[in-house]
């Protein structure tokens, strides 16, 4: 850097703070050029260790920078938007936990193992998609079509047949197709439903809430959560092998993760379990499964057995 | 709507994450470091996804935000040894900042956008393709017609400015 350039139009009244402000300024600009050189890093240290407000006003220089990096031209909105969802009948997912024998004692006619998905067709023209470590009971009758997840998450797409609704039953949940595709899945710490094409009405203990395409909604600690309209589709990204978490707990996650990955993953802290985390988690590539979720969590992984591994907080 | 957008983001991410990492791998010469930094694109556009741009543009905003996001870490690397110890400047040496720290409320965004309008328009441009499009001095002088060290000058105009008035607006 050279000297003038720090110097420039002085001005006796500027206040020590714009002289900071102003070097800053430069610093930042100058180390921005790739071509700055090691002699320039060095002075800018010796500049930074010169005045604490220095440091101060460079700091500022940083964080402007960050923040100015998501600005963008401004953009008229406007058209139809989503219009690809609106082809097929319906679809939906719901998603559930282990432990609903009391519904039906019967074994599941279909499940998944750890890591695997399946897609079955139904009698009716409907399909479900089973993703990894679920299984369904499917029940039909001349007035009914019923399917039980016992665990695990599906998603239905679902043949019009307006004499026989097609009703999905997840713990305490009842979602019924009103014409439709939707995602049913059951946690233990929740079930809950996304709609990605017409409606879908959700119904527990005796509350009944109709959702729209797009909208999700969770049932826990025995009610209904807020429905959501922007999480559908991270919801249903295991259908490409891929597991999407806005801003979940790392429990879940875990949980979640458990379905896929061979073995057992457990977190011993309960601090870290609660901690709220957004990742998008590959699943294609079992192979390398522990470095996937060490790159995309804030975790790192102690294998014990084959069977065990212990998850604690990454050490930075 | 707000609520299409960001499904629309994570479409365009996912179909994007795979050429962004090899693109960024040989950008900063490691594969986890690009792993770190795709992640963190989608984190922070995800974080803004009120605030996106059209469907049209958002291949390109979610491209060009991995790029800067690459050109930042690269640039970050080279100035950590030398703000090793430096007080305040702790946050540069440390690993990327969680997303919970990183939320910006939407007045202070908004405010950071009019102040860039309200640039000389040289400053401005200078500005605006250094950080938003990722150009270099060189680049951008030839662009401008304009020597490297004249798009240096503005840019300290432009960062000045800035933080003045970052300082009267806090």
């Amino acid at each position: 850097m050279k000297q003038h350039t720090m110097t420039e139009q002085p001005n006796s009244s500027q206040t020590r703070d714009e002289d900071a402000s102003r070097e800053a300024a430069a610093w930042f600009a100058r180390l921005l050029d790739e071509r700055a050189t090691e002699s320039d890093h060095q002075s800018f240290r010796a500049w930074l260790l010169a005045d604490s407000r220095n440091a101060e006003a460079y700091a500022r220089m940083e964080k402007l920078w960050e923040r100015a990096a998501f600005e963008q031209k401004p953009v008229q909105v406007s058209g139809s938007r989503r219009a690809f969802l609106k082809t097929a009948a319906g679809s939906f997912v719901v998603a559930t936990v282990a432990g609903y024998g009391w519904l039906w004692t019967r074994r599941p006619d279909f499940s998944t193992g750890t890591g695997e998905t399946h897609a079955i067709r139904l009698e009716d023209g409907s399909t479900i998609e089973l993703s990894a470590s679920s299984s369904v009971t499917v029940n039909f009758t001349s007035t009914a079509r019923r399917i039980v997840l016992h665990t695990g998450e599906a998603y239905f797409t679902v043949a019009p047949d307006v004499r026989r609704p097609f009703v999905v039953w997840a713990g305490d949940l009842r979602a019924t197709a009103l014409g439709t595709a939707y995602s049913v899945s059951i946690f233990s710490e929740r079930t809950s439903v996304a709609v990605t094409e017409h409606n879908v009405r959700v119904e527990a203990h005796g509350q009944m809430i109709d959702l729209s395409e797009g909208q999700s909604l969770d049932w826990a600690d025995n009610r209904f959560g807020r429905v959501t309209s922007d999480e559908t589709d991270s919801r249903l990204a295991w259908r490409e092998r891929r597991l999407v978490f806005l801003s979940r707990s790392l429990g879940e996650i875990v949980e979640e993760i458990n379905r896929w990955r061979d073995g057992h993953l457990i977190i011993l802290d309960p601090i870290l379990a609660r901690r709220k985390v957004t990742a998008i988690i590959d699943v294609n590539d079992m192979a390398d499964i522990d470095k996937t979720l060490e790159q995309g969590l804030p975790i790192a992984l102690s294998s014990y057995t084959p069977y065990l591994t212990l998850v604690s907080a990454k050490k930075i | 709507m707000q609520t299409a957008f960001s499904s629309d983001l994570l479409g365009t991410f996912l179909s994007l994450r795979k050429r962004l990492l090899s693109s960024i791998s040989r950008f900063v010469g490691s594969h986890t470091a690009a792993e770190d930094l795709v992640q963190d694109t989608f984190l922070r556009l995800w974080e803004r996804r009120e605030r996106l741009p059209h469907a049209s543009q958002l291949h390109g905003y979610v491209v060009r935000t991995s790029q800067n996001l690459a050109i930042d870490f690269r640039r970050r690397q080279r100035i950590a040894p030398f703000v090793e110890g430096v007080e305040y400047l702790e946050f540069l040496t440390d690993n990327a900042p969680t997303p919970e720290d990183n939320v910006i409320a939407r007045d202070r965004m908004q405010s950071l956008s009019q102040a860039i309008a309200a640039l000389p328009p040289r400053a401005r441009e200078v500005f605006v393709m250094a950080r938003i499009d990722g150009m270099t001095y060189v680049e951008i002088g030839e662009k401008l017609g304009i020597s490297p060290k004249t798009v240096f000058s503005h840019m300290v105009v432009a960062l000045e400015r800035l933080d003045g008035f970052d300082r009267t607006e806090t």
